[in-house]
């Protein structure tokens, strides 16, 4: 099982160079547009806006696979699925006994798939084109406190150690004999307490000594923070924000006001 | 002397620290220990005993952090990225009611709080789920994979905490900045605002 | 007059501390008691200490973070700089004291050197440009500047200690603490890290403390050294003058470098009119050799004395071998092969150390004992059996496995609880485990601990629980993973004779160390890894005749060793192992 720590990919686009807080407010506000709106016509041109900036991000094809497989099944279960709840509608497409499928509900039950297929390159679009420490600063500068945003740094830089570390437990425990791959669900599913309570005592160590560590650098002082790397928006930058915003606001001001896309 | 390292807004360096490695350690195991199951998000996976021993073990605040930030970013690693705002909410509830109840508490309470928590992420889900999925697959998962979760994840937080606290002892003298009554009672009511929010909006707008 | 010597004095003292008594809030017996000490602008002072002794405690009083952050109870003073530590803040102690911690992983938690090295700065309210200028200065200092945008992953042990001191140096201290810097770090990382203390040393005004174990580094670098033990200070002095104090530091539990060793048995053996004192390798060569005529032959009984030979079984070649490797090759990812063709044989009832740099390929070795690594090619049998055949639980039952860091087993509430989990797993009865469990904790000398949380025991002692707890299990063969890192020379002597005992019941021992004298002391046959590859391999003594080989990959045979191979030109044997040898074949001119 080989674990993608970061799903970022390096490259030097456009988009890449965006402020993160451009990319940060872009996909929040496609994910909300996505889920105001249910036409199938209008999800499937914010897809399509979404597809384009993932190719100007130049993500792979290998990447775009991997994002697709993901949501894949889900997508499948739900037009599967929905038909089968919502019954109302004409054109009746199939009928027997309790099933009835109708065209109106399949073609909801597609976009609702496609809505979640939308949110998901939102996200992916995102997550693709910019470094951890980037989105971390962008959300402190956005108005995170920076000690939340510290915290999130320092853990998403923990988060590969301790799949290691929980690796060399699980062999450390194997070594004392213990089974993980036998047994009932119920009994492999207890078992891993024997893994679990190491690495939450290892973890609370660990922070015993973050902790001293950082407070020998004087986090905390009572002066005014300063930070090496600041972002600053260029005219490229307030651009895109302006666009999505607008883009944002006409569209959820068209849905409420006149039903579009509803 | 006393010791006064909360720093400002309650996160002193032990609180950053205390937060950075649940959230490490919760993301890392919700990853690592977790069986694939073909339905909605994917998987079946250990997360929740560590949202809610984290809570248990850290109190409210660090529990909700610990167990919404850390679950949200597992998902977004695992591909589920697009989902992640609703964890960080309904995970991060979680690991919150499981510490304002259970923390610092004998099991009568720890108990309580883990069924707080069970129910906040089954019918967190659930009403996420709905507008989003489908109210097939939303029943689908909740009965399934989110019913075994929540129930193997209260077990497993119960003996954890007994044991971590017998353990390691000296986890026993940190005490978490004081959440007031104010905020913990706020934190609750927002969170099933906005979920019923959610739920509201899709039976008045309509589905299908 | 007198009072304007005795202000210009205090002008000068760095750190200056007073009656300090110190307890942590959870307990109520002082950790430290009546610390008196002095330490002037400039000097590099040494601490030494057992475990336990209060040392990383007293680090953490020269920032202040004792009291004010940890709270407890305290007495006496501390001033660092001309500032009393309970009037300023931690943080405007910190800027003038840095403190480098024994653990670099969690040390080190920015996602990059770079950011790493201006955390410091950018808390105290620096200038972005004032602190760049900074980072360049102190990368360059640990020598690192090719690696600021380097990822802490992808750093070695020394590599990350190196940033640490980089990142501690950013906020311009005067002062530079070092909790035991290289405890963990295998030859190389000590010897970078190190080379970097030296150069501080050297920089103008920068006052050293450094709590260290290895006591040939302290001899080199230190203007004084403090020792402590149980809280107080035992012994304070140059160098030259604490090693001398070769029993004091003994019944502390501390080793001396071997030539203070040497220097002692010499004058005490031949009642030297003027007694010896020796600090370094070369001050032991130019004596002996303006003093001594040519080496006397040693005889079986002294060479005995030094090594287990005499507690060694005769070894038959035909019999089936414990553990066996044919052509054994692996590699993590593709491309990257870590066992490049290994071929090794281990008898039942050797004790073998394997020994190499990090990197060379022990652990992902030994690992292929008990399967928790499959080859990539080439065969693995444990006792005649195949090992691809068995789980590496099945496995533990013939080779049981001593990780080196305790932390990622424990998990118990007592230790008796922890030492049963082994055989419990096996399916021994509940009598049966009782039975192991008393003779393991016997073995070790934790009967008194039975009932106490393993976690809240020192690193030695948990080494002990967790080796207990292999032990409990019965395995005929066992591995330790550096048995001996980072804990005091006491807890290592203690360790090592449970395995010595261990290895007189007939268990088949594998080590993995660094620790050259423990080798010398405990391991009859040594095999050196490079590269994947095994480059020697024999009985320890003709392994470590051949210090050229071993030179080739960093590694040094123990300081007597070297100073007889040395002095060869006089007839010593190219492969002494202990001091008590060397003495013995010193003859009078």
């Amino acid at each position: 099982m080989s674990m993608k720590y970061d799903l970022y990919i390096e490259r030097n686009t456009a988009i890449h160079r965006l402020d993160p807080r451009v990319k940060l407010i872009g996909a929040a506000l496609g994910m909300i547009a996505a889920v105001v709106v249910s036409d199938l016509l209008v999800l499937a041109s914010i897809y399509a806006i979404v597809l384009v900036v993932i190719k100007l991000g130049q993500v792979t094809w290998e990447r775009f696979k991997f994002a697709t497989r993901t949501i894949l099944p889900v997508s499948i279960m739900i037009v599967c699925l929905w038909p089968l709840f919502y019954r109302t509608g004409t054109p009746v497409l199939f009928s027997w006994g309790p099933i009835i499928i109708t065209l109106p509900s399949l073609l909801t039950g597609i976009s609702a798939a496609l809505r979640i297929n939308v949110m998901a390159f939102c996200a992916f679009s995102l997550l693709y084109t910019t470094p951890q420490g980037s989105l971390v600063r962008g959300l402190v500068k956005l108005g995170l406190p920076y000690e939340y945003g510290l915290s999130l740094a320092i853990a998403l830089r923990y988060i590969p150690t301790f799949g290691g570390i929980i690796l060399m437990i699980m062999d450390a425990q194997k070594a004392r004999g213990l089974e993980l791959d036998k047994g009932s669900f119920l009994r492999k599913t207890l078992k891993y307490v024997y893994v679990m309570a190491p690495v939450v005592i290892t973890a609370l160590r660990m922070a015993d000594q973050l902790s001293l560590a950082i407070e020998s650098r004087a986090f905390g002082a009572p002066v005014k923070r300063t930070y090496v790397t600041d972002l600053r928006m260029r005219v490229v930058d307030t651009i895109a924000i302006a666009v999505v915003v607008v883009a944002f606001t006409g569209l959820v001001l068209a849905r409420l006001l006149y039903g579009f896309g509803a | 002397m006393t010791a006064q390292t909360y720093g400002r807004k309650g996160m002193g360096p032990r609180e950053v620290s205390l937060s950075a490695v649940m959230i490490a350690a919760t993301a890392a195991l919700t990853m690592l220990i977790s069986v694939p199951f073909p339905l909605t998000r994917g998987y079946f996976n250990l997360g929740d005993a560590m949202v809610m021993l984290s809570g248990l073990l850290l109190g409210a605040r660090l529990g909700g952090i610990a167990g919404g930030v850390g679950s949200a970013i597992a998902d977004v690693l695992l591909g589920f990225g697009y989902f992640a705002p609703m964890t960080l909410l309904i995970k991060g509830t979680e690991g919150f009611l499981a510490g304002l109840i259970g923390h610092n508490r004998k099991f009568p309470f720890r108990l309580a709080g883990v069924i707080a928590g069970a129910i906040a992420m089954l019918l967190g889900y659930f009403s996420v789920e709905t507008p989003l999925y489908g109210i097939g697959a939303a029943i689908a998962e909740m009965t399934t994979i989110n019913v075994l979760q929540v129930t193997f994840g209260a077990i497993i937080s119960l003996i954890l905490i007994e044991l971590v606290l017998r353990a390691y002892p000296a986890i026993k003298s940190y005490v978490p900045p004081p959440l007031s009554t104010k905020v913990a009672v706020g934190v609750v009511v927002v969170v099933a605002i906005i979920l019923a929010a959610i739920v509201g909006f899709y039976l008045t707008q309509g589905i299908g | 007059m007198a009072a304007e010597k005795a202000l210009k004095q205090t002008e000068e003292l760095a750190i200056e501390i007073r009656g300090l008594t110190y307890a942590y809030p959870t307990s109520e017996q002082p950790v430290l008691k009546d610390i008196n000490l002095k330490v002037c602008k400039g000097e590099f002072i040494s601490i030494m200490g057992p475990t336990g002794a209060g040392k990383s405690t007293l680090c953490l009083t020269l920032n202040g973070i004792i009291p004010q952050s940890l709270s407890g109870k305290i007495e006496g003073s501390v001033v660092v700089d001309g500032m009393n530590t309970l009037s300023y803040g931690v943080h405007v102690l910190t800027n003038k004291v840095g403190i480098i911690f024994q653990e670099p992983e969690s040390q080190l938690f920015s996602m990059n050197v770079e950011e790493e090295i201006s955390f410091g700065p950018e808390n105290l309210g620096v200038s972005p440009d004032e602190i760049r200028k900074r980072v360049d200065w102190a990368l360059g200092v640990v020598r690192m500047e090719q690696y600021r945008q380097r990822s802490p992953f992808r750093l070695s042990g020394g590599q990350k200690q190196r940033v640490a001191i980089a990142a501690a140096l950013s906020m311009m201290p005067s002062i530079l603490v070092l909790d035991e810097p290289t405890s963990g770090l295998d030859p190389i990382g000590k010897m970078e890290v190190f080379s970097v203390v030296h150069d501080l040393k050297r920089m103008r005004n920068m006052t050293v403390v450094m709590v260290e174990h290895e006591s040939e580094e302290i001899a080199r670098f230190s203007d004084k050294v403090v020792v402590m033990n149980e809280g107080k200070i035992v012994l304070e002095g140059t160098p030259r003058e604490v090693f001398a104090q070769t029993q004091t530091m003994m019944d502390v539990g501390l080793s001396v470098p071997q030539v203070c060793e040497l220097a002692e048995m010499v004058n005490r053996k031949f009642q030297s009119k003027k007694p010896y004192s020796f600090l370094t390798l070369q001050e032991a060569k130019d004596a002996i050799r303006s003093d001594f005529a040519e080496a006397r032959p040693t005889s079986r009984k002294d060479r005995g004395t030094s090594s287990v030979s005499e507690q060694r079984r005769t070894v038959r070649d035909d019999a089936v071998p414990a553990v066996e490797v044919g052509d054994l090759h692996f590699e993590y990812e593709k491309g990257i092969e870590v066992l490049r063709g290994i071929d090794l044989r281990i008898q039942k009832g050797e004790c073998v150390a394997i020994i190499g740099q990090n990197g060379s390929g022990k652990t992902t070795l030994v690992k292929h004992f008990n399967g928790l690594l499959r080859p990539t090619s080439g065969k693995v049998t444990v006792n005649g059996d195949d090992a691809a055949d068995k789980t590496v639980a099945e496995l533990s039952r013939t080779v049981g496995y001593l990780f080196q860091n305790p932390d990622h087993q424990i998990f118990s509430t007592s230790v008796e609880e922890e030492v049963a989990f082994g055989p419990k797993n096996l399916g021994i009865s509940p009598e049966d485990t009782e039975t192991r469990v008393a003779n393991a904790l016997r073995l070790v000398g934790l009967e008194s601990y039975r009932k106490v949380p393993p976690s809240t025991l020192g690193l030695g002692q948990r080494r002990k629980v967790t080796l207990a707890s292999i032990v409990a299990m019965r395995p005929e063969v066992m591995i330790l993973d550096e048995p001996t890192t980072g804990i005091d020379w006491n807890g290592s002597i203690q360790l090592m004779n449970s395995v010595r005992e261990l290895n007189r019941q007939g268990h088949t021992i594998i080590t993995i160390t660094h620790n050259m004298r423990v080798v010398a002391q405990y391991a009859e046959r040594t095999v050196v890894l490079a590269d994947g590859q095994v480059i020697l391999d024999g009985p320890t003594r003709e392994v470590f005749s051949k210090p050229d080989i071993l030179r080739t990959t960093f590694l040094a045979p123990p300081q007597i060793t070297s100073l007889a191979q040395d002095l060869q030109p006089m007839g010593f044997a190219p492969d002494i192992l202990s001091v008590e040898e060397f003495c013995s074949s010193l003859e009078v001119r």
